[in-house]
């Protein structure tokens, strides 16, 4: 099948008559945001719906042809598909009526839908709904993808029933395998039957199919609780790979978190060993005399240039005086008379007498001689006292020197004190430094660590911490119970085993018991009819596993071409026990790769689709298209042009909408890069809103088509 | 080769079949040759292939199984 035109006609923003030509390749339709992609898309997806379903949805009709129109006035929405298949050329076609009343209400009418066939000259008009037969309805999840998370198709619930149905080696399996079952009962039951003749061994066949019976029972529960525990095993492994993603996010986040938990200990234990009450050690501990051993010093030079004054002003001071005293003996060795010339008793007569009575001449009383006599008997009452050694005073009264010299000594006695003091201060202080500094380091990896864990935070999906960490106790709890369940299918297996040689055994004395009586073709036929059985319910599973790797080989062919020069791994694709298909990507050693990158993912997820695709051409001996709505949301400008020129090199009909190859222009215009399409082979259009449009009215929007290529 | 014949050439790949009942497998490459086989499985099996056609209706089952039953009945020696 190849898609030859798409015409849209008033369905959503695609007003009027809209038409893409499309060429057997890549056909790239590349807008931005609104410009009519997912329309585009959804077009065709509404054209393919045989259904009936949305039939008629005015969701479909073009606003702007709605606001355009009159009363009673009207149009059609059509969408129509040109393509050839299988060497005859064809057009589905889907459209409705749609007329606006005069309140402006929309009704709609004449749906049709039919699928019109040229065979040469003639025109065969067929119902839509034969389209099915061109492209059956199971394959179109095969073949149209709406987005990145669209693209798992194996792991919808009936994907590889479908894929086994369709694309196997041989179909129909189940129903031969069916067969086979109900045949199986039936011989078994025959035998039994004709064997209920044979009295002489009743007993032992009697025993024998108790055994069979009861062997048959435990089977069947083996087989259950295998059933059972292979599907707790895989909704284990489906809860696992849902969290899977963020183990590695949330394995980091316990680090970060034990590292930021002990740090945050680390910090507070160093704070609190960190003492710096200062004021309360400045008077408390002392601390105030720090300083004071340079004012002590200083005390101490003074005090010494004091003492130092002191002493030489005393010394000359104690010169000076000596020098007087010795003056002043040598003064009163020189005294002419003796003071005790005349005596006192005299001296004494003459006061009394008033008379001088040594020059005779009289004295009156306070007269100047009379007092001279006075003033000499003084002299010499004061001679005739005990002489007393004239002692020096001292030239300081006060001790204040020497005080201050006591006191500069008690000082420097302390200035030990103080210097261990110091050295006490300065190790508290340099002890302080080293702990604020170990605080600013372990302050410094505490900020690395919480911009990790915002780091982790921010690449999980929207997860919150907690949620993170719920999902890591949940990661463990799973996977023990995973691991569980899947030992205990290993036991079951081996149980299973033993117990089948058990009933094989049964069911082979009951055959050989048959031998020489009627019962003896019986047994033999339900033996027969037995393996036949399992051999169908062996190749049953072969052809499954067939098909499964040769999807596995084509899309590890196709990863090859479309994952260039980047890691590709092995694709592997697993059943689950609920029928479910599961694809992931290995790593070179077989462990699985629980979460490579979305553009890793979307590749392999592609590769996979192209091997269907080509599966699907081999079975209906023609191609089909693929469709996909942005699927490379997730690569880098590099690595889609990459992609999109592999993709143009595989010979098969894409259709690829997206928004890649544009670029900005200036703020809010958004033009093609030419340059990047140039090394694309393929067809290339551009849709795009009609300017100018109300950014806050929808019926002004107008996607329009250029063809670039 | 048809879905029937390949069908036909999977369940006689099964190793403990052609054992058990020692035929070769690469004999049996069409129909023709395997519903006129002398081995007695290798034409049970084309027999009950060629004959289902892929039904489930228990009618055909029944059917089939009296035919192989009576196959078997009448060439097993």
């Amino acid at each position: 099948m190849i898609i030859q035109r798409i015409e849209i006609n008033n369905f959503r923003s695609y007003y009027g008559h809209n038409s893409f030509e499309l060429t057997n390749g890549l056909n790239l339709i590349i807008g931005s945001n609104g410009d009519g992609k997912t329309t585009f898309y959804d077009a065709l997806d509404w054209l393919f719906r045989t259904d009936d379903t949305n039939k008629m949805d005015t969701k479909y009709i073009s606003k702007k042809r709605i606001e355009e129109l009159s009363t009673n006035e009207a149009d059609d929405v059509r969408v129509a598909m040109t393509y050839e298949h299988k060497g005859k050329s064809k057009i589905l076609e889907k459209m409705f009526h749609f007329t606006k009343s005069y309140d402006d209400e929309v009704n709609t009418s004449n749906y049709t839908f039919s699928l019109i066939e040229h065979d040469g000259v003639e025109r065969i008009l067929n119902d839509g709904r034969d389209f099915d037969k061109d492209l059956p309805y199971d394959f179109r999840k095969f073949i149209m993808f709406k987005g990145e998370d669209d693209l798992n198709v194996i792991q919808s619930s009936n994907a590889m029933k479908i894929l086994v149905d369709n694309f196997s080696e041989v179909r129909e399996f189940d129903s031969y395998f069916e067969f086979t079952k109900y045949a199986t009962a039936q011989a078994e039951k025959a035998r039994d039957d004709a064997q209920r003749l044979d009295r002489k061994n009743e007993a032992e066949i009697k025993r024998l199919n108790q055994t069979i019976s009861t062997e048959t029972d435990i089977l069947s529960d083996i087989e259950r609780e295998i059933e059972n525990k292979q599907n707790e095993a895989v909704n284990f492994e489906n809860l696992l790979s849902n969290i899977k993603q963020s183990e590695e996010a949330a394995k980091l986040l316990v680090s970060v978190n034990g590292r930021i938990e002990q740090l945050s200990k680390r910090r507070t234990e160093i704070k609190g060993r960190i003492n710096e009450n200062y004021t309360i050690n400045l008077l408390d501990d002392m601390w105030i005399l720090l300083g004071f051993s340079d004012i002590a010093e200083e005390f101490s030079t003074k005090v010494s240039e004091l003492d130092k004054k002191r002493r030489k002003l005393e010394q000359t001071y104690l010169f000076t005086a000596g020098q007087e005293k010795a003056i002043k003996k040598m003064q009163t060795d020189f005294v002419p008379l003796p003071v005790y010339i005349p005596g006192q008793k005299i001296m004494q007569e003459m006061l009394d007498e008033e008379v001088c009575k040594i020059c005779g001449r009289p004295a009156k009383k306070h007269s100047e001689a009379w007092e001279f006599m006075l003033h000499r008997l003084e002299e010499y009452r004061d001679s005739l006292k005990v002489p007393e050694e004239e002692e020096i005073s001292p030239y300081y009264l006060n001790n204040y020197i020497v005080e201050l010299q006591k006191s500069d000594n008690t000082l420097n006695d302390n200035l030990a004190d103080i210097t261990k003091l110091r050295h006490i201060i300065q190790e508290r202080i340099a002890l302080n430094n080293r702990l604020h500094n170990d605080v600013r380091k372990i302050e410094a990896s505490l900020e690395t660590e919480l911009e990790n864990k915002k780091r982790i935070l921010a690449q999980t999906d929207g997860l919150s911490e907690e949620q993170l960490l719920a999902n890591f106790d949940k990661i463990s709890k799973w996977m023990d119970n995973q691991k569980n369940a899947e030992n205990r299918v290993k036991t079951l297996k081996s149980k299973q085993v033993e117990h089948q040689i058990i009933l094989d055994d049964a069911r082979n004395k009951l055959s050989k018991m048959a031998e020489n009586t009627p019962a003896a073709i019986y047994a033999k036929i339900a033996t027969i009819i037995r393996n036949i059985s399992d051999a169908f319910k062996t190749a049953k599973e072969d052809n499954k596993l067939r098909l499964i790797h040769t999807i596995e080989n084509e899309a590890n062919l196709f990863m090859e071409k479309l994952n260039t020069n980047d890691f590709k791994g092995t694709i592997r694709i697993i059943e689950k026990v609920n029928g479910q298909g599961e694809a992931m990507l290995i790593n070179n050693d077989e462990a699985r790769i629980f979460n490579p990158n979305t553009a890793l993912k979307t590749t392999y997820l592609m590769s996979i689709l192209f091997a269907i695709g080509k599966l699907l051409s081999e079975k209906d001996k023609t191609v089909f298209p693929l469709l996909f709505d942005a699927p490379t949301s997730s690569f880098t400008e590099a690595k889609e042009s990459e992609f999109f020129k592999e993709i143009s090199s595989l010979n098969k009909q894409v259709i690829i909408v997206t928004k890649s190859f544009l670029k900005e222009s200036a703020p809010g215009e958004v033009v093609l890069d030419r340059n990047r399409l140039n090394s694309i082979d393929g067809s290339i259009f551009r849709i795009e809103k009609k300017k100018p449009f109300d950014d806050k009215k929808l019926g002004t929007i107008q996607t329009i088509i250029s063809k670039i290529k | 080769m048809t879905n029937k014949e390949r069908m036909l050439q999977m369940v006689l790949d099964d190793k403990r079949l052609q054992e058990l009942y020692d035929y070769d497998k690469s004999e049996y490459e069409d129909f023709y040759t395997a519903m006129n086989s002398s081995n007695i499985v290798v034409a049970v099996v084309a027999r009950i292939i060629k004959n289902l056609n892929g039904s489930t209706a228990v009618s055909d089952q029944k059917k089939i199984y009296l035919t192989i039953q009576n196959y078997i009945n009448d060439n097993l020696i």
